[in-house]
């Protein structure tokens, strides 16, 4: 029922292949991962299975893949849902418009063809003769998912945020993401050449099923901690001061467990750093807090909380 | 290591982990690529390929933390009975874990455990080659698995049902609502909820999104291309049906008899307002209490207290529904329109004051319907002083609601309407 992924390494797994080496060159792309977080692009890279990430919003989710393509030298395929994402957004549609164009233009052509013929049966079975030629690769729009399938270069297919698609379309993803083949029913079955690094993000909205649970490995990714995160300032903001980016992590570690409503990410974090270090900050003053925390928090009973708490 | 890791495996469906075959199977083929010299590595791997929700992980780490341990300490515990690794997890009532038969392979001697701190045993050079014995061996120990919890849940299923059909978890549908829950049953409940607001969701959003689609309608394309004069029709058009959204008015007992089916329906209705153009909710007593602001700020199920101390709220008072639909029938009517769906929910158990049933039908007359939620058993209706009769005529539909299904069923009939 599964392959023997040990048997066929893809250019890919050559590349990861030991958890040592993932953690290494996603940190070398500047993305620091904890030990979990290699274990599982390690697994989902050697066995070729899909990988469901979930986690608060901004803890570098979507940046995963992103480095994942980065590191593997695929090219990063992207596809974003939100309800009411249906097969025609997500999978392929026939161009039309171009199929029509095509019929115009060739009117002569055909009509040289079909000159030959004597009666309307003959006429309608030497044109069901030529379909093939209207229902080509040629007139075919693909969108994220056949692309991905398609694909001659190795490619890490993102599909992000599944939580916002609805159920249907969930489900309608198992067959493609156990068998990584599609059916167009003109064409017939499109098989991948080679399998695409499938990365899923959900922001746990809503529970996904178990069914696409079962076809993944699963990663969650929390907040992260004071010195994981004091790593990520202090690698994505060049030029920070050491002693002010400690008091920023610090500072927003002691926000996180206020239990507000929207706890800072830590996209949040950066922002607000690149921030403090524009205004020329040096140290973390109460002054300044109260002037810039609209770019850490973006609610308003949030903002008043945790000014209360800092007050004391 | 195989089948030290089925144990394992056997051991995590006990304590009510869901692992498949196709998992468990992933699982061992994981391990085989990180190899067993690093114990912190073998558990993330393991937790990667078989756990599939981070609500578990604490159970699983518990588990592992047990199950692979050096022979040293276990050596100590032997006297205990074998399935002791689980005994300290608490999170999560079990109630099979009483039938598990304590199997042959959680017995078998340790020294697998101690494989853990050797050097790996299948290193990557030579795993193409012992592979597909390898698979072999897996395979059959997960069948044997496989077999072994079909009939230990066969039992178990008997068990429970000879035991007492109520508490049956997969019975979820048949969980009668409107009796207090044990706090941490109620956050499942609310979940639950929440699950089938996201299903009668989706399936409307495919409603409308078909109906928005249309269909393709032939005699229009074509005469609209040959009106252009291409004589090929390049627009096509469609007959498209319009779905207007419905403006939801709920209007719900709160008083203690009723407190916890008020609160889910509340709580389903919140979750499906994307289905509706505007959802309204009313709460009362002896009085109607406008909540739609509070619902709006709300967190489920931690502030729902807080609706209790409304400030015009009498939640001590008697309910007395002629009041409150003669109240409403004044305060709100204006708001009322054609598109209007008022949702009433309450055991219409009048404490014998004057029903007041006309300001009911005044109300049915500026709205589009009235439907009654009863959280009652239809036998008990009408009885004592319960005036449900009395109401009925004003009401397109009266429908009981004291179980999940029936939460379901009134959602549904909502939703087409």
């Amino acid at each position: 029922m599964t392959h023997n992924p040990a048997l066929s390494p893809s250019p890919a797994a050559r590349r990861l292949a030991a958890v040592g080496d993932v953690s290494e060159q996603f940190t070398a792309a500047d993305y620091v991962c904890s030990k979990e977080t290699a274990t599982a692009v390690f697994l989902m890279v050697q066995l070729q299975r899909p990988l469901l990430v979930e986690g608060p919003p901004g803890v570098g989710k979507t940046e995963l893949a992103k480095v994942l393509a980065q590191t593997t030298e695929a090219q990063l395929i992207r596809l974003q849902c939100y309800e009411g994402l249906d097969e025609a957004k997500a999978l392929y549609e026939w161009e039309y418009s171009k199929q029509l164009l095509y019929v115009q233009m060739l009117k002569e052509q055909l009509g040289t063809l079909l000159a030959t013929t004597t009666s309307l049966n003959d006429a309608v079975a030497l044109l069901q003769r030529q379909e093939s030629a209207f229902f080509s690769r040629h007139f075919l729009l693909p969108r994220p998912l056949l692309q991905a399938i398609v694909a001659a270069q190795p490619t890490v297919l993102l599909i992000d945020e599944i939580d916002r698609a609805d159920q249907e379309f969930e489900a309608f993803l198992l067959e493609i993401l156990s068998d990584f083949q599609i059916s167009v029913p003109e064409l017939g079955t499109l098989q991948a050449s080679q399998r695409p690094l499938v990365v899923l993000t959900s922001n746990a909205t809503r529970s996904l099923s178990e069914a696409l649970r079962r076809r993944c490995f699963y990663l969650y990714i929390d907040h992260p901690t004071l010195a994981t995160e004091l790593q990520i300032v202090q690698r994505k903001v060049p030029g920070i001061d050491s002693r002010l980016a400690t008091h920023i992590v610090q500072f927003v570690q002691r926000v996180r467990q206020l239990s507000l409503r929207k706890p800072p990410s830590i996209s949040e974090t950066l922002d607000w750093a690149l921030a403090l270090v524009v205004l020329g900050a040096s140290v973390l003053s109460r002054d300044l807090i109260v002037e810039t925390l609209n770019i850490l928090l973006k609610d308003k009973d949030d903002i008043a909380r945790t000014l209360r708490e800092a007050g004391r | 290591m195989t089948s030290r890791i089925v144990a394992f495996i056997r051991l995590l469906r006990t304590q009510g982990l869901p692992v498949s075959v196709a998992e468990s199977l992933d699982a061992l083929h994981s391990v085989s690529q990180v190899g067993l010299h690093d114990r912190d590595l073998l558990r993330l791997t393991l937790r990667t390929a078989l756990v599939k929700s981070h609500r578990d992980f604490p159970i699983f780490d518990t588990l592992f933390e047990g199950f692979f341990t050096v022979p040293r300490r276990r050596r100590r515990r032997r006297g205990q009975s074998p399935a002791s690794p689980s005994t300290g997890v608490g999170q999560r009532p079990v109630p099979q874990q009483n039938g598990i038969p304590v199997t042959s392979a959680q017995r078998t001697p340790l020294t697998p455990a101690a494989s853990v701190h050797r050097p790996a045993q299948a290193s990557p050079s030579d795993t193409p080659e012992m592979a597909s014995e390898e698979t072999a061996q897996m395979w059959q120990a997960l069948t044997e698995l496989e077999q072994e919890w079909q009939e230990h849940m066969a039992a178990a299923q008997q068990a429970r049902a000879a035991a007492s059909p109520e508490h049956n978890e997969a019975q979820h549908a048949q969980t009668r609502i409107d009796r207090p829950f044990p706090p941490d049953c109620l956050a499942d409940m609310y979940r639950e909820v929440e699950r089938l607001a996201a299903r009668l969701l989706s399936r409307q959003a495919l409603r409308t999104r078909r109906a928005q689609a249309g269909r393709f309608d032939i005699r229009r394309t074509v005469l609209r291309g040959l009106r252009s004069g291409t004589e090929v029709p390049f627009t096509r058009a469609y007959r498209r049906r319009k779905i207007s959204k419905l403006r939801l008015i709920v209007l719900c007992d709160v008083s203690g008899s009723v407190w916890q089916v008020s609160t889910f329906l509340l709580k389903l209705v919140h979750t499906l307002q994307a289905a509706f153009a505007s959802v309204r909710s009313l709460v009362f007593v002896n009085s109607v209490v406008e909540v739609t602001e509070l619902f709006r700020r709300m967190r489920f199920p931690e502030d729902l207290e807080s609706l209790r101390h409304y400030p015009q709220l009498n939640l001590f008072g008697l309910s007395d529904f002629g009041r409150v639909f003669y109240q409403f029938s004044q305060d709100f009517v204006q708001d009322l329109r054609r598109d209007t769906i008022v949702l009433i929910l309450g055991d219409a158990r009048n404490n014998a004051f004057d029903p007041q049933a006309w300001a009911l039908t005044e109300v049915r007359q500026s709205c589009r319907r009235i439907i009654w939620l009863n959280p009652e058993p239809r036998r008990e209706w009408n009885t004592g002083d319960s005036i449900i009769a009395s109401y009925a005529p004003a009401c397109d539909q009266i429908l009981e609601c004291w179980t999940f299904e029936h939460l379901a069923q009134a959602a549904e009939v909502l939703l087409q309407t």
